[in-house]
């Protein structure tokens, strides 16, 4: 109902990832549980906030095959601070209008 | 669309990343399929088709303004001056061609503006010359020359219509279709 902007995706994404490390299947899964997003969007994301330094990679043996581990940086962590604050803003300005006792 | 398909038709979806690229996306998409396990080909068929996955990666590198293409895509310029040139040459091997249509379309344009023209003119002047036929005693020529006169005023009047909508269409009907030859010699350019 409310698209999802890139922003907005790159934030849950460190988030999610901030909990723990965990890898693209997971992260996808753990997304698509939340908002309505394609499959196909969460491998752009995750590549774009590796480029930027938000993320990085490490890879583990599982189930006879590699499994990528995506976990936050101290950039990320720092880039999470920030959206944080801003979705709160958001929020409270969309809260102000939306409110049924709204004072204006 | 089966896990193994979907795999195989991204790859060549991507192939014009670098290496490095193109290799990460085919690990991310493989590990991807492998955890969804005996689901892999239901999650495959929801990722959509791998033309649509490759788009969002290319255009997400698009968006961020880096160089997404390799040394096999990065020599195009070359072969589409090579495709500039044999258009021009196709162009000009085709000229007997569009250059008939040309010379046809021009033509047609140029006899309906003579045809309406003497129509108009001859609706001016004749009834002009027939009042002073009349007026010098010679009233056969002159009712002669006010008829033919009235008679091009009425053609020119029922004639006008069809004659603009015709020359409206030929133009129409011939720059279309240099547009469409040029389009399709062309299109690899655009």
């Amino acid at each position: 109902m409310f698209p999802i902007s890139a922003a907005l995706l790159d934030a849950m994404v460190l988030a999610l990832v901030e909990q723990a490390p965990t890898y693209g299947y997971k992260i996808t899964q753990d997304i698509q549980n939340a908002v309505h997003v394609s499959e196909s969007t969460l491998y752009p994301v995750l590549r774009r906030l590796q480029k930027s330094g938000a993320l990085e990679t490490f890879d583990r043996a599982f189930d006879g095959r590699n499994r990528r581990y995506y976990q936050i940086t101290d950039l990320g962590r720092a880039m999470l601070v920030q959206y944080r604050k801003d979705w709160t803003d958001h929020k409270l300005q969309i809260d102000r209008i939306l409110k049924e006792d709204a004072e204006l | 669309m089966t896990a193994d398909l979907f795999l195989t038709q991204l790859e060549h979806c991507l192939r014009c990343l670098t290496q490095e690229e193109k290799e990460n996306a085919m690990a991310y998409y493989r590990e991807y399929l492998a955890e969804a396990g005996e689901n892999a080909d239901q999650a495959a068929e929801h990722l959509g088709s791998p033309q649509s996955v490759a788009e969002k990666i290319l255009s997400e590198m698009r968006e961020a303004q880096e160089e997404p293409l390799s040394e096999q895509k990065l020599s195009s310029p070359k072969s589409s001056a090579g495709n500039t040139a044999l258009g021009i040459l196709i162009l000009l091997v085709t000229s007997p061609f569009w250059g008939t249509m040309a010379v046809l379309w021009l033509t047609l344009l140029f006899c309906l503006a003579v045809i309406l023209l003497s129509l108009v003119f001859s609706a001016i002047f004749a009834p002009v010359q027939g009042i002073s036929y009349l007026m010098n005693q010679l009233s056969g020529e002159g009712l002669w020359a006010i008829g033919s006169g009235l008679l091009c005023a009425g053609l020119a009047l029922l004639l006008w219509k069809p004659m603009f909508l015709l020359c409206q269409q030929s133009t129409k009907a011939f720059f279309g279709f240099c547009r469409n030859s040029l389009q399709t010699l062309f299109r690899k350019d655009s």
